[in-house]
C-alpha cells in the first residue's frame, strides 16, 4: 500500500447569498415547525368532549379520551384510561342537604365517609375556594391510597391526591373531585382547572 | 392378495399405501378436525378452579390481651358476587365454645395455595336448627368498609338438592386444615337421604365421601357444579366424643402457648349436608336485604315449662309417615325387601342448638348411612319426631337405633328387617275428625276445631276376635279421665272402625294422642290438636288477616292494607287467634313472589285467644318490590295466608348475577422485555359492540381490570358463552391494542387466558 | 525489416487511476447487510433458544447490541477510511460530536420535553405521524443538521459522496445514543426484540439524515435554491415521522386466543425495506449527479 497523502482543507470560501439564507430559512423553518408541533401537542393534550346533563344542570368539557361513566352515585365520572397505575379521575356528584348545611359540613361529612372505606386517608388542608363563576366553595385536598379491589390481583397501593371542590346550590351540594396519583399531581393539575373554567351548573 | 408381480410390486405397494394414508391424513387434517378427547374434567361442567376460588375458610376471632385470636374455624362458600357467604350457623354463631367478635374471610387467591385472609363479613341471618347461615362481606381486612358494588367476586348457583339422586356424583370443596393447607376436593356419591319431621324427606343428604370436620360449612357440588349440599355436622366437642382441639396462639396473653390457652376445636369427619334446598331462602332474602323480624304481641309471653333437661322416650317404629308427620302404624319387624323405616320418638325440654345424634348399627355393626352424625336440633320444644328414610333399600339384618343429647345416650330401639312378611293383627292410619250424622269422620284429620267430641278412624288389619285390645287418650301428655278403654276385639279381621272421645264441658284446646294397642303392645299411635272454632268440619285457628307497615294505634285497628310504597322499611302481619292452647304447634312462612323466604315451627307463646299478634318482616334500606304473603299453618289445616304488594308487586330483574359462564384473565407484557406491565388497563366491550362502536362510554363495557404489578389482569365478571367479545387495552407509553372477534364458544368450559404483548413507540 | 512485439498483440490497457477514497456505499452495505442478518440471527436465536433475560442482564446485553452498529462502523467505515489515500479526517470529531450533542439536548428534550408517549401512542395514523414530524423528526432532523453544518459543510464536502459519509456517521451517532438510552435508562429488552429495534432505529435515522446531506450537497455542488434546505429538514423529518407511525401500525397486529398481537418481524421487515429503498434513491441521485459533472453537458444547458 502505499503512503498516505495528506491533503490539506481547501480554503474557505465565503457564502454565496443564496446559502446563507438558504440556512436560516432552514433554522426558521425548523422553529416554525416546532411551534407548530407544540401546538398541535397542546391541542392534542387539551382537547375536550362536551358532557351535558340537564337534568342535573351539569355542562362540562372533560378531557377527550377518557372513559365515561354515568351509572354510579354521581352525575358523571371521566377517568383518564391510559393514566400509569391510578386512572386519573374527574366526578361531579350532587348530593341532596337539608337546609342548615354548609359545604364546610358537607366536607367534613366527607371526611368521615371517606376514613370508613379509602386506606391511609388523611386531609392535607380545607379551605375557601371561587369557583370561576363567582360561587364561593370549600376546596379539600386529601390524599390516601389506592388498593386493588379484586383480592386475585397484586398490585401496590398507590398514593392518590384528591381535590374535592364543594358548593351548595338550588339545595344541594355539589361535588366537584379530582384525584391523580400523587407524582404526577402537579403535573395534571391544570386538568381540574381547565374542567373548572368550562363547568357549568345551571 | 395375490400379485403376479415380484418383489418390486410388492415395494410399488407400500409406496402406493403410504402414498395413500399420508394423503389421507392430509385430507383429514384440512378437511375435518382430530378431536382429541377432553379428559373427565373437562368433558363435565365442574369448574373446579371457581369453586375453589368461591370457597373459603371461616374463621371466628376474638379480642384477646394484645391481639386477636382464632376462635372456630370452618368452610363457607360464595353464593353472591357481592359477597353472601353461605355456611353453618355453628361456625359464625357466638357461643361459650366459640366466642367469636368478628369473622374472619380467608380466600384462595392462588390456585394450590393456602387461603389469605382477605375480609371480615358479619352474619346477615341464621337458623340454628338447621344449622345454616348466611354471612356478607362488610370490611376489607384492614377494617375499611367495603362498598359492595365494587365487589366481584367468584361465586357459585344454589342447584336444586330435590333433583339428586342415588349414587349421583357428588364433589365436596372445604379447607381440611386451619388455613395452613389450600382447599381440597373429595368426591363421593349419594349414598341416601334421611328424612326428620318438621322438614320432610330430604332433611339430610348422605354420602360415603370422607369429609374432615374443618369442612363443616364447604360446598358439595353436582356434576354441573351447583351447589346442592352443605356439609353439617354439630361444633366439635358438643357431643361427647373426644375432642380434637388445637392450641396455636397465645390467647391469655403470658407469652407461652399451652394447655391455659384456648384451642381451636377440629371436629371429626362427616358424611351428612343438609340440602342446598333448607337454604335457599336464606339466600334470597340476604340477597334482596330481608330480615325475619319474628313475632309479637301486647300480651304476657306464656313462660316455657321450666329449665328442665331434654328427653327422648317411647321410641318406636313405622314403615311409612302420613302427610301429617305421624306414623301409619307401629312395627316390631319388616319383611325382606323393605325399602322404607322411620324411628319415632317423643322429645321434650329440647332448644335449638342442643345436639343430638342417632347411631344405628346392623348386626352390631355400625351403619353411617342410616345413622345421623352430630347434629343441632331444628324442631320445637316437645312434640313427636322422627328420623328415617324411604326410597332405599334396608338390608336385612338386626338394627339397634340410638339417641344420644349431647353425647350422652337417651333411648334405644331395635327391629329385625328380613324373612317373609307376616300377617299380624295391625292397626294403623289413625285420622280424625267430627262424626258427621252419617257417622262418618269428617274434617282436615289431624286438628279438630273445640267441641265436646273428637272422633278417630282407624284401619285394622288381620284382626282375630277376641283378641284383646285397647284404646288410651292422652292431653298434653296425661291421660284423659276414662280416657283408658279396654276390649276384646270382635269386628272382623279387617276393616276400618270409628272411636271417639268426648266432654260434656268441652274438650279443651292443646294436644291429645291416641293409643291403640293390642294384645298389650302398641300397634298404632297419633297426635291431634284441637284448636279454633268451628267452622263446618274444619277449625278456624287465625282470622282477621291483615297487614300494615306501621305498629300505631291507628294501624293495628285499621283493616291493613293489601298495597304499599317500595319505601317501607318492615311489614306486619296482624291476626287475631282463637283457642289455641300454648305450646300448640304452629308454623309461619313468609314468601316473596311465591317463593319462601322464611319458615318457623315453634310452639305457641301468647294464651289462648286475642288480637293482633303481628309477625314481621323488614329490611335495613327498604322492601324491595314485590307480591309479599305470610302463611300460617297448625297442623295439617289448610294454610290461611294474607298477601300485599310492594311497590309494583314484582322483583326487579337483576342482571349479570349468574355463575354460568367463562372467566376472561390473562398477562399483559412488554413485547421487548417480556416483563409484566403494571397499571395497564383492559377494556372488555359488552358482545353487541365492536372495537369501532366504542366511544370511551363506561355503559359499552362489559368489565374492565387493570393490570397487577406483573401485567395480570382479570375479568371479574363471567363471560356468557356463545358470543363474540372485542378487547382494547391501554397502557401509558405502549401503543394500544384492540382485537374483535375474541369467542367464547357456546360450549367453553376452560378460561379464556390472553397473553398480550405491547410496544413502545420506537 | 518488420519485427514482431508480442506485446502488442493486446491492446495496451487503459491507464486507471486509483481512487483515493473509501467507497461509502460498499462499505456501507457491508455494515448495513451484517446488521440485518445479525438482528435476525440474534432474534431467531432468541426465540429457538427461549433465552429470557431478567431486569439485571438486560441493559448490558443490549447496551452490547447497542454498539453493534458502531463497531461495524469503525470496523467497515472507518477502518476502510484510514486505509484510503484521502481518508475523511472529520468523520469521527463528526461522531463524537453527535453523541455529545444528542446525549446532552436532542434525546432529553424529545423524551422529557416533547415526551411523544404521552400524547402521540394513543394518537390516531394521520396525526402521529404529523406529531412525529414536526417534534421528534423535526429535533434529529435539525440537530443532525446543525452537526453538519458546524462539523462538515461546506469544507469537508469535497466531494458529493462526502455528504453521505457524514451524514451516515452522523445518524449513526444519534442511532447509537438512541439505543444506548433504550438499554440502560428504559432497561433495554430481550435480546431478540432488542436487536431488531437497534437495528430499525440505525436504519431510519441514516435513511431520514440521507435527505439534509444530499440537500446540503447541492447546496455547495449544485444550483442551490432559498427554500429546499428548508424542505429538505421537513422531509427528512417526515421519513421519520412517516416510518414511527408506520412501523408501529405493522408491528402491533389483532390478538385472540393464543396470538399475543405481535408482529415485530413486519415492523422490522418494513424498516429494512424504508432504510435500503432511501438509500438506493440517493445512491442513484448522487451517482447521475456524479455521472453529469463527467459527461460535459449539451450547450445551453447548465
Amino acid at each position: 500500500m502505499e503512503g498516505r497523502l495528506v491533503f490539506p482543507l481547501p480554503p474557505e470560501e465565503p457564502l454565496s447569498r443564496v446559502q446563507r439564507w438558504a440556512h436560516a430559512i432552514a433554522v426558521l423553518t425548523a422553529l416554525l415547525g416546532f411551534a407548530l408541533g407544540f401546538l398541535l401537542k397542546a391541542q392534542i393534550v387539551g382537547a375536550t368532549t362536551p358532557f351535558r346533563d340537564l337534568a342535573a344542570g351539569v355542562l362540562a368539557q372533560y378531557p377527550a379520551g377518557w372513559l365515561l361513566d354515568t351509572q354510579g352515585d354521581y352525575v358523571f365520572r371521566a377517568r383518564d384510561p391510559g393514566a400509569p397505575g391510578y386512572r386519573t379521575t374527574l366526578q361531579v356528584a350532587l348530593v341532596p342537604i337539608g337546609p342548615d348545611a354548609t359545604s364546610r359540613s358537607i366536607v367534613d361529612g366527607l371526611t368521615l365517609e371517606r376514613a370508613q372505606t379509602l386506606a391511609g386517608y388523611q386531609v392535607n388542608g380545607t379551605e375557601p375556594f371561587t369557583l370561576p363563576d363567582g360561587d364561593e366553595a370549600t376546596r379539600l385536598e386529601y390524599a390516601y391510597a389506592e388498593t386493588e379491589s379484586n383480592p386475585f390481583l397484586q398490585s401496590l397501593p398507590v398514593v392518590v391526591r384528591g381535590v374535592d371542590i364543594v358548593t351548595i346550590k338550588r339545595g344541594q351540594a355539589i361535588i366537584i373531585t379530582f384525584r391523580v396519583e400523587q407524582d404526577r399531581f402537579e403535573d395534571e393539575f391544570w386538568r381540574l382547572e381547565q374542567f373548572l373554567a368550562t363547568l357549568e351548573l345551571l | 392378495m395375490k400379485t403376479s408381480f415380484g418383489g418390486s410390486n410388492s415395494s410399488w405397494r407400500r409406496w402406493n399405501c403410504s402414498k395413500w394414508m399420508v394423503v389421507l391424513l392430509l385430507v383429514g387434517l384440512i378437511v375435518g378436525r382430530v378431536d382429541v378427547p377432553r379428559s373427565a374434567a373437562a368433558q363435565g361442567s365442574l369448574d373446579a378452579d371457581n369453586i375453589a376460588r368461591a370457597t373459603v375458610f371461616l374463621a371466628g376471632v376474638y379480642d384477646v390481651p394484645g391481639g386477636r385470636a382464632i376462635s372456630c374455624v370452618g368452610t363457607g362458600t360464595f353464593v353472591s358476587s357481592d359477597g353472601l357467604i353461605l355456611t353453618n350457623a355453628h361456625n359464625v354463631t357466638d357461643s361459650v365454645r366459640c366466642p367469636v367478635d368478628d369473622i374472619a374471610v380467608s380466600l384462595t387467591l392462588r390456585l394450590g395455595e393456602p387461603p389469605v385472609p382477605t375480609y371480615y363479613a358479619e352474619v346477615v341471618d341464621y337458623n340454628l336448627g338447621l344449622d345454616l347461615a348466611v354471612l356478607r362481606v362488610a370490611r376489607e381486612i384492614d377494617g375499611r368498609v367495603i362498598d359492595r358494588s365494587m365487589l366481584s367476586l367468584p361465586f357459585v348457583e344454589l342447584g336444586d338438592s330435590n333433583q339428586l339422586r342415588l349414587d349421583d356424583t357428588i364433589t365436596v370443596f372445604g379447607y381440611p386444615g386451619l388455613g395452613e393447607d389450600p382447599v381440597e376436593s373429595t368426591r363421593g356419591t349419594v349414598v341416601g337421604f334421611l328424612a326428620e319431621a318438621n322438614v320432610g324427606e330430604r332433611a339430610w343428604i348422605k354420602t360415603e365421601a370422607s369429609i374432615p370436620g374443618v369442612m363443616s360449612g364447604g360446598g358439595a357440588f353436582d356434576s354441573q357444579g351447583r351447589l346442592i349440599g352443605i356439609p353439617t355436622t354439630a361444633p366439635a366437642g358438643t357431643s361427647g366424643t373426644a375432642l380434637d382441639c388445637r392450641r396455636v396462639q397465645d390467647t391469655n396473653g403470658d407469652s407461652l402457648v399451652d394447655s391455659r390457652d384456648n384451642c381451636i376445636p377440629v371436629a371429626g369427619f362427616i358424611n351428612a349436608l343438609r340440602p342446598a334446598a333448607l337454604a335457599r331462602g336464606l339466600v334470597r332474602a340476604a340477597q334482596w336485604g330481608i330480615r325475619d323480624r319474628g313475632h309479637q304481641f301486647s300480651g304476657q309471653v306464656v313462660a316455657p315449662a321450666g329449665d328442665s333437661a331434654p328427653t327422648f322416650g317411647r321410641l318406636f317404629f313405622s314403615p311409612a309417615v302420613n302427610e301429617a308427620g305421624l306414623p301409619t302404624t307401629r312395627v316390631t319387624q319388616l319383611p325382606a325387601g323393605a325399602n322404607s323405616l322411620y324411628l319415632f320418638f317423643d322429645f321434650a325440654n329440647m332448644r335449638p342448638g342442643t345436639v343430638y345424634e342417632l347411631r344405628v348399627t346392623v348386626n352390631g355393626i355400625p351403619n353411617p348411612r342410616f345413622s345421623l352424625s352430630p347434629a343441632l336440633w331444628s324442631g320445637p320444644e316437645r312434640g313427636l319426631w322422627y328420623i328415617g328414610s324411604s326410597g332405599q333399600p334396608w338390608p336385612n339384618g338386626t338394627y339397634e337405633f340410638t339417641l344420644f343429647i349431647e353425647g350422652i345416650p337417651v333411648g334405644d330401639e331395635r327391629i329385625t328387617i328380613g324373612g317373609p312378611a307376616q300377617a299380624t293383627p295391625q292397626f294403623s292410619d289413625i285420622a280424625f275428625g267430627l262424626l258427621d250424622f252419617r257417622g262418618n269422620v269428617v274434617g282436615s284429620g289431624y286438628v279438630l276445631p273445640s267441641g265436646n267430641v273428637a272422633s278417630a278412624l282407624f284401619i285394622y288389619r288381620d284382626m282375630i276376635d277376641g283378641i284383646p285390645w285397647e284404646q288410651v287418650w292422652y292431653y298434653e301428655g296425661v291421660e284423659v279421665p276414662n280416657g283408658r278403654v279396654a276390649g276384646t276385639w270382635n269386628l272382623g279381621p279387617n276393616g276400618s272402625t270409628t272411636i271417639s272421645i268426648s266432654n260434656a264441658q268441652g274438650l279443651q284446646p292443646g294436644r291429645y294422642r291416641l293409643e291403640l294397642s293390642i294384645q298389650g303392645a302398641l300397634s298404632a299411635t297419633a297426635d291431634f290438636v284441637i284448636a279454633g272454632a268451628q267452622q263446618g268440619a274444619f277449625a278456624q285457628v287465625f282470622e282477621n288477616l291483615r297487614v300494615a307497615n306501621l305498629l300505631t294505634d291507628e294501624t293495628l285497628g285499621s283493616a291493613g292494607s293489601t298495597s304499599f310504597p317500595n319505601t317501607i322499611t318492615d311489614l306486619y302481619a296482624l291476626i287475631d287467634w282463637r283457642l289455641l292452647a300454648p305450646n300448640t304447634p304452629w308454623t309461619y312462612r313468609w314468601l316473596l313472589d311465591g317463593s319462601t323466604l322464611f319458615e318457623h315451627t315453634e310452639g305457641w307463646v301468647a294464651p289462648e285467644s286475642g288480637s293482633n299478634f303481628w309477625i314481621a318482616l323488614g329490611s335495613d334500606l327498604h322492601l324491595p318490590d314485590g307480591t309479599y304473603t305470610l302463611e300460617l299453618r297448625v297442623g295439617d289445616l289448610p294454610p290461611v295466608t294474607v298477601s300485599a304488594r310492594v311497590g309494583l308487586g314484582q322483583l326487579p330483574v337483576v342482571q349479570g348475577n349468574t355463575a354460568s359462564g367463562v372467566r376472561m384473565s390473562g398477562q399483559i407484557v412488554d413485547a421487548q422485555t417480556g416483563e409484566g406491565i403494571p397499571g395497564a388497563l383492559f377494556i372488555l366491550l359488552e358482545a353487541e359492540f365492536s372495537v369501532q362502536d366504542f366511544v370511551w362510554d363506561e355503559s359499552q363495557i362489559f368489565g374492565v381490570s387493570l393490570s397487577d404489578s406483573q401485567g395480570r389482569f382479570e375479568i371479574a365478571r363471567l363471560l356468557p358463552r356463545d358470543a363474540l367479545y372485542s378487547v382494547v387495552v391501554v397502557a401509558a407509553g405502549y401503543l394500544p391494542v384492540s382485537a374483535d372477534g375474541i369467542v367464547v364458544e357456546a360450549d367453553a368450559q376452560e378460561p379464556v387466558i390472553l397473553r398480550l404483548e405491547m410496544n413502545r413507540d420506537l | 525489416m518488420t519485427t514482431f512485439d508480442a506485446s502488442l498483440l493486446s491492446p495496451p490497457s487503459p491507464r486507471e487511476d486509483v481512487y483515493p477514497y473509501r467507497r461509502v456505499w460498499r462499505t456501507t452495505a457491508y455494515e448495513t447487510g451484517v446488521l440485518i442478518a445479525g438482528a435476525l440471527a440474534v432474534n431467531l436465536a432468541g426465540s429457538l433458544l427461549d433465552i429470557h433475560l431478567d431486569a439485571r442482564q438486560r441493559p448490558l446485553v443490549t447496551a452490547l447490541l447497542a454498539l453493534m452498529p458502531l463497531a461495524l462502523w469503525l470496523l467497515f467505515s472507518y477502518r476502510g477510511e484510514r486505509r484510503a489515500r484521502r481518508p475523511r479526517e472529520g468523520l469521527l470529531p463528526s461522531i463524537v460530536v453527535s453523541i455529545l450533542a444528542a446525549n446532552a439536548a436532542t434525546a432529553p428534550f424529545v423524551d422529557e420535553v416533547i415526551a411523544p408517549e404521552t400524547w402521540l401512542s394513543a394518537a390516531s395514523g394521520l396525526v402521529r405521524i404529523l406529531g412525529y414530524t414536526l417534534t421528534v423528526g423535526l429535533a434529529f432532523e435539525f440537530s443532525k443538521y446543525l452537526i453538519l453544518r458546524v462539523m462538515a459543510w461546506p469544507k469537508r464536502f469535497e466531494r458529493r459522496i462526502d455528504a453521505v459519509a457524514y451524514s451516515l456517521a452522523v445518524s449513526l451517532a444519534f442511532a447509537t445514543v438512541l439505543n444506548l438510552r433504550f438499554a440502560l435508562l428504559e432497561g433495554g429488552g430481550q435480546p431478540g426484540a432488542a436487536a431488531l429495534r437497534i437495528v430499525s432505529t440505525v436504519l431510519v435515522q441514516q435513511a431520514a439524515g440521507l435527505v439534509v446531506a444530499y440537500r446540503l450537497m447541492v447546496l455547495k455542488f449544485g444550483t442551490p435554491r432559498l427554500f429546499s434546505l428548508a424542505i429538505s429538514l421537513l422531509a427528512g423529518s417526515f421519513l421519520i415521522g412517516f416510518h414511527t407511525a408506520f412501523r408501529a401500525g405493522l408491528t402491533v397486529g389483532s390478538f385472540g386466543v393464543g396470538a399475543t398481537g405481535n408482529t415485530p418481524l413486519l415492523g422490522f421487515g418494513f424498516s429494512v425495506a424504508f432504510g435500503v429503498a432511501v438509500f438506493a434513491l440517493f445512491a442513484f441521485l448522487i451517482a447521475t449527479a456524479d455521472a453529469r459533472d463527467v459527461r460535459p453537458s449539451a450547450p445551453g444547458r447548465r
